[in-house]
């Protein structure tokens, strides 16, 4: 009991853009190295605000860090599987910017593997939309490295 | 005017994905869609074409085993590679077909051999012979981004003089000038090394490498494949010390950031079978099990065993172990010893548990076998009926550039 009174008096306070307030203990604050520089740099009894990390990445994100220190190396295993299935493309994304954000690195190893799982036979259309990229090939150029590997569009979704 | 307020509470900048991420999951995508990615913009492009890319994707592409098959179609030889999963464990799960994804090359043009494999990139050889010369050329082909380069600059051979004269081969990297390279190694009709030439790809001549040992090549039968093995920066070949009184068999080593060479032994027990056996009749094949430099035999006199030995460490010679010895009978094995020429083994791949898939090449019928070492038992494994050529290549995907 002592000893849970004295991580929650210790226990960090993060807002998010969405105006939610988490408070998360310093070990798991610590493996964000965002908010770990921002601890050192600011009266850690401060509320830190995060604008580029809504409620639900931040939630998701500690449910990470809580599962999987909890665990076994194999449970962890079977707790980063799940953990990645139950989200969408478009939730993966958003979070995979929000731990790019807050440099949580464990998620950073695991998670371009997953997304590049999800994005390999996407077609061209469809990953620039997603990614919001604007295509800056003209007509001719883009049509010259497609015909270049015209065979590798066997296959490819159709969105 | 009136500037947009960005500290507004509402605004928030446009989430995207830092170069740094983009370039993350980019590795972990497999080539054939990196080709396609590449249309997505410019800055994707400019990603997927950088070295330190290509290096780092080649370092997270699966390390699935794969073969170079070869089949006649018509007047063609059209040569792929092919997951060795694939081949032996589901061989209905894959389809041959004739199209660009081959390396296609007349079957009576010119001799042709793959000589090695190094970050995805195969060394293909040419050669044509004349009355008084021979001709040797490579191609260097990346099978997935299926880019193949046009003939290297040719190495003429006088044969006037020599006849006879036979050439081993090998293909490998130089990690520290990122430099691939050919070696060819010549030797007259009683296996003396006459000189050791090497081509790096992309120039435009082929250079003498000085200070070979005096070895003697390996004159084994026209089955037995003489290119060199890439194993730890290093190529190897089979060959014959000439230092001794008697010749013993030796592995010669050469190291593709020195260009020098150096002798390594052979397993200790491989000592006796060999001297009771004159070396043209040897079977010997160098290999790699598992990352490691393997060395298989049989003892042909004696005619009753094959044998594999592994060098757990590169170089050290009290590292070699003996990981398999299984009877012929065991093994099904059915040839009259005076065709026992006819006849060639070689360990494909060794299995975690100890288990090994064995091809068997007799005349010309290709058959693969997997041996459970626990049980042992042995099984025949069917794969695809219109391959007519393996060839045991270490080949992995990667956007490496042949050209």
């Amino acid at each position: 009991m002592a000893e849970k009174a004295s991580e929650s008096s210790n226990s960090i306070s993060l807002n998010t853009v969405d105006g939610k307030i988490f408070k998360v203990s310093p070990t798991i604050a610590n493996q964000m190295q965002t908010i770990q520089s921002l601890i050192k740099a600011y009266d850690s009894s401060r509320v830190i605000s995060l604008p580029h990390v809504n409620a639900f990445h931040l939630s998701k994100i500690i449910e990470y860090l809580e599962g999987k220190s909890a665990t076994t190396v194999s449970a962890v295993k079977e707790f980063e599987a799940q953990f990645m299935k139950d989200l969408s493309l478009k939730q993966l994304k958003g979070l995979l910017i929000a731990v790019g954000y807050l440099k949580v690195n464990e998620l950073l190893e695991l998670m371009p593997k997953t997304v590049a799982k999800l994005i390999e036979n996407k077609s061209v259309e469809f990953l620039r939309k997603f990614f919001g990229i604007v295509n800056d090939f003209t007509p001719s150029e883009e049509a010259k490295i497609r015909e270049e590997i015209a065979w590798a569009f066997d296959g490819v979704d159709e969105d | 005017m009136t500037l947009p307020t960005l500290r507004g509470k509402k605004t928030q900048p446009l989430p995207t994905l830092c170069n740094e991420l983009i370039f993350e999951i980019l590795s972990w995508v497999p080539v054939k869609s990196l080709l396609i990615l590449r249309s997505v913009c410019k800055s994707w492009k400019a990603i997927i074409s950088n070295q330190s890319f290509i290096k780092f994707h080649l370092q997270r592409s699966p390390k699935d085993a794969y073969v170079i098959t070869a089949s006649k179609h018509g007047e063609y030889v059209a040569a792929q590679p092919c997951k060795m999963r694939s081949l032996f464990e589901n061989p209905t799960s894959i389809s041959i077909t004739v199209d660009n994804s081959c390396y296609l090359f007349k079957a009576d043009e010119h001799c042709f051999n793959f000589v090695g494999s190094a970050n995805g990139l195969v060394c293909s050889l040419g050669s044509a012979i004349t009355a008084s010369e021979r001709k040797i050329w490579v191609r260097f082909w990346n099978p997935a981004t299926r880019l193949l380069s046009k003939n290297s600059a040719c190495l003429l051979v006088d044969v006037t003089n020599d006849p006879f004269s036979y050439s081993m081969f090998g293909f490998g990297y130089d990690h520290l000038t990122n430099t691939y390279k050919v070696i060819v190694i010549c030797y007259d009709g009683e296996g003396k090394i006459t000189w050791v030439k090497v081509h790096n790809m992309g120039d435009t001549f082929w250079r003498d490498i000085h200070n070979f040992p005096d070895f003697l090549a390996a004159r084994t039968n026209g089955q037995v494949r003489r290119d060199g093995i890439y194993v730890s920066n290093n190529l190897n070949w089979i060959a014959v010390s000439n230092s001794n009184s008697y010749k013993q068999s030796v592995i010669v080593s050469l190291d593709l950031v020195e260009e020098s060479f150096t002798q390594l032994s052979m397993p200790c027990a491989f000592d006796e079978v060999y001297l009771e056996v004159p070396f043209e009749e040897l079977y010997i094949f160098l290999g790699v099990l598992m990352d490691y430099l393997c060395v298989s035999y049989d003892d042909f006199y004696k005619g009753t065993n094959f044998i594999v030995w592994q060098m757990k460490e590169f170089g050290v010679q009290k590292s070699w172990t003996k990981v398999l010895n299984i009877s012929y009978y065991d093994l099904k094995v059915d040839c009259e010893l005076n065709e026992r020429h006819l006849l060639s083994l070689f360990p494909m791949r060794m299995y975690k548990n100890g288990d090994f898939l064995i091809t068997l090449l007799y005349y010309d019928d290709l058959q693969a076998v997997m041996y459970n070492q626990r049980d042992k038992k042995v099984e025949l494994v069917k794969f695809y009926n219109s391959i007519q050529w393996i060839f045991e290549i270490d080949y992995i995907e990667s956007l490496v550039s042949p050209l």
